[in-house]
């Protein structure tokens, strides 16, 4: 079967900066993909690509077998997007956005009111205020409402929980899953590893190539060699420390923690690492072995980019 | 079609929610009117002279009775030092001296040329000049009346003004002040408003969607087309209701005018929005060629006295042949007939700029 999505080797160039470099990707009419990747890694572009706002150098994409070339015209008016940053009628109202969006694609509200019930019903007491004047979590809930309201065929999100609380964020999550439950297809970015975990795949993209893309969970289990954890108020003395030592991998600060990444976590190897720690340090530490996260293994692979140029 | 009227209501429903758009829209003409009708006024009322008299007889006295009289001239002082009269130049207490040389009544009564001499401030050119127009007129008037015998008197003409008889110089400024009216709805709030899609990035959403590159544009200049009509209008009820300014041309024909003319600017404000990234850019360049614009229209100069190169580059601007239909429609009553080439010229401006722009838009975006 045709998948819903798909894009071959595109590739996109701004003067010496390759923004993108022979991406490649497929997305099923049930899956909700996630492109995680830092400010600056192609994300953007990609989506743009995909929307018919930019023309790829090279490469080809297609969207229920429309392609994001020739037949611009008629995905643009089967598809929802949300741009990065919220691009709404601010001195519009709420209804008064809604009702220009559904309406510049032939429909109305009371039309598709089903498609959007569950996030607008949060909205509607705010119907009568100015988008501008909502807060960030609403203003999302608002574009969301719009990139939905025609009914499209594939959603495009990208980042669109940047700069919104956690709490909203979550709800938002809830959201994008019913949508996919309902059959609309999502392909969403986001700078926050937590939001990796909710997607069905993920492609963590950076300098404009897709260095893995898998579900979250073969992504964790793909991480390589051994990874233990320094727990101390010392963080930076012990990352210094370790980062002496001969065969270590790669070391670096999360969170309250220093994680090493070892090749194997051999009893001799822990032995050698908690010695030297009881020299250096002055505080109380905890040595011990941990489950990599979806972050560990993102920065593994990137660690990986960095090593084979 | 459909998606032109949505986005044209959803314009204006903007456009009445914004404030200073509104301020824009409603207080300029009145403001623009009232105010600068009445700051950019040439007319001199009052001239202060001072006067210098190194004959002191019965004929120089005479001559200064009549500056005296005459309502333009105030002789703020009388003194016989060259130097005092100097300062008063100087610190602007006077702006003009006339002194009477020695011996101007003995050179008068036996008619030998006699001579005055008059220092002006002529800081302001144009002012000066009419200052030294207005004493040549009283000397002359002055010689004739009161020196020569009626016999004597020959070679006086009158004349009679035609279209504006009381030398009133709004009636001139008006239409003048209507069109730079028009010029900035279309330019400057034209380019703001696309731009301003552009800098809160309602355009990209506008792209992702079914509605094409041209509704979207004429979706941006019908409203604009329409507020610049209103504009206008309201602008001549203004003129008649409070400075009488006859309104004589066939309002059918100044409507053609208007519509080719805001065409013309509605397509320079969407060709400055493509190069603008935010408002601000698109603020700068719009009064940038709107300077450029007034300065050269022959506005506030006539285009006449220009230098050669300011009288091409004056032909050279769309603005300059509709101040010139624009009064003369309404002072003159001009037809058709006597102004089909400032029409065709406008028309011309506005089938190139609209392209330009349109080629420039298409180059942006896909």
């Amino acid at each position: 079967m045709q998948p819903f999505i798909s894009a071959t080797n595109i590739s996109k160039r701004y003067g010496t900066t390759q923004a993108l470099d022979n991406v490649s990707f497929e997305v099923g009419k049930d899956e909700i993909v996630g492109f995680i990747g830092a400010d600056g890694a192609g994300k953007s572009t990609l989506f743009e690509i995909m929307t018919t706002l930019l023309i790829p150098d090279a490469g080809e994409g297609y969207i229920n077998g429309m392609s994001i070339d020739r037949d611009y015209q008629k995905i643009r008016s089967c598809i929802g997007f949300m741009p990065g940053r919220f691009s709404l009628y601010q001195d519009l109202s709420v209804e008064e956005n809604l009702r220009f969006y559904a309406n510049i694609f032939g429909s109305s509200i009371q039309e598709n009111y089903a498609m959007i019930e569950g996030i607008y019903t949060l909205l509607k007491p705010f119907g009568k205020r100015k988008a501008g004047a909502l807060s960030g979590g609403m203003k999302q809930k608002l574009a969301l409402c719009c990139a939905l309201i025609h009914k499209p065929l594939a959603l495009f999100l990208d980042e669109p929980t940047t700069g919104v609380d956690a709490v909203s964020r979550t709800e938002f999550w809830d959201n994008l899953i019913q949508i996919r439950d309902s059959g609309i297809p999502i392909v969403v970015s986001t700078p926050y590893m937590d939001e990796a975990l909710r997607c069905d795949r993920v492609a963590m993209i950076h300098e404009g190539k897709i260095m893995d893309m898998d579900t979250p969970k073969e992504i964790i289990k793909a991480y390589k060699g051994c990874l233990l954890g320094i727990f101390t108020g010392e963080r930076y003395l012990a990352k210094a420390i370790v980062y002496r030592l001969a065969g270590i991998e790669s070391v670096y600060t999360f969170g309250d923690s220093v994680h090493i990444n070892l090749p194997t976590c051999h009893p001799q190897i822990m032995k050698q690492i908690a010695d030297s720690l009881k020299q250096g340090l002055s505080a109380e530490f905890q040595l011990r072995e941990l489950n990599p996260s979806f972050e560990d293994c993102f920065l593994q692979l990137m660690g990986q980019a960095a090593n084979e140029r | 079609m459909r998606n032109i009227f949505l986005l044209i209501s959803k314009e204006f429903k903007q456009i009445f929610r914004n404030r200073s758009m509104l301020a824009i829209i409603f207080a300029l003409p009145i403001i623009q009117l009232l105010v600068l009708s009445n700051a950019a006024d040439f007319e001199l009322k009052k001239v202060n002279i001072a006067w210098e008299d190194m004959d002191k007889s019965a004929l120089s006295t005479r001559l200064q009775d009549r500056f005296t009289a005459s309502n333009i001239f105030e002789l703020t002082s009388v003194s016989d030092s060259h130097q005092a009269n100097d300062t008063l130049l100087q610190d602007g207490g006077a702006d003009a001296v006339i002194s009477i040389t020695k011996g101007f009544e003995r050179d008068l009564v036996n008619r030998i040329p006699f001579t005055i001499q008059v220092r002006i401030n002529a800081v302001d050119g144009a002012a000066a000049g009419l200052i030294s127009a207005y004493i040549g007129r009283i000397v002359s008037s002055f010689y004739t009346s009161d020196l020569l015998k009626v016999e004597e008197r020959t070679n006086i003409s009158t004349s009679r003004y035609l279209f504006n008889p009381e030398l009133n110089y709004k009636t001139y400024m008006i239409p003048g002040i209507l069109v730079i009216l028009v010029t900035v709805i279309g330019l400057l709030l034209t380019s703001l408003n696309i731009a301003r899609e552009k800098e809160i990035g309602t355009i990209e959403q506008m792209n992702v969607s079914p509605i094409k590159k041209h509704q979207f544009i004429l979706g941006k200049l019908i409203p604009m087309l329409i507020i610049g009509i209103a504009e206008f209008w309201i602008g001549v009820l203004i003129s008649r209701s409070v400075f009488h300014i006859p309104f004589l041309g066939n309002p059918l024909l100044q409507l053609l005018f208007l519509v080719v003319y805001l065409w013309v600017m509605l397509g320079i404000g969407l060709l400055i929005s493509t190069k603008a990234q935010n408002q601000q850019q698109a603020m700068f360049i719009s009064f940038f060629v709107m300077m450029v614009f007034i300065f050269l229209s022959g506005l506030f100069s006539a285009v006449e006295n220009m230098p050669q190169w300011g009288q091409i580059l004056s032909k050279l601007i769309p603005i300059t042949y509709f101040i010139r239909s624009t009064r003369a429609l309404m002072l003159k009553g001009a037809g058709l007939s006597t102004l089909y080439i400032d029409l065709i010229i406008l028309s011309g401006y506005a089938l190139v700029i609209n392209l330009m722009a349109i080629l420039a838009y298409r180059k942006t975006s896909q």
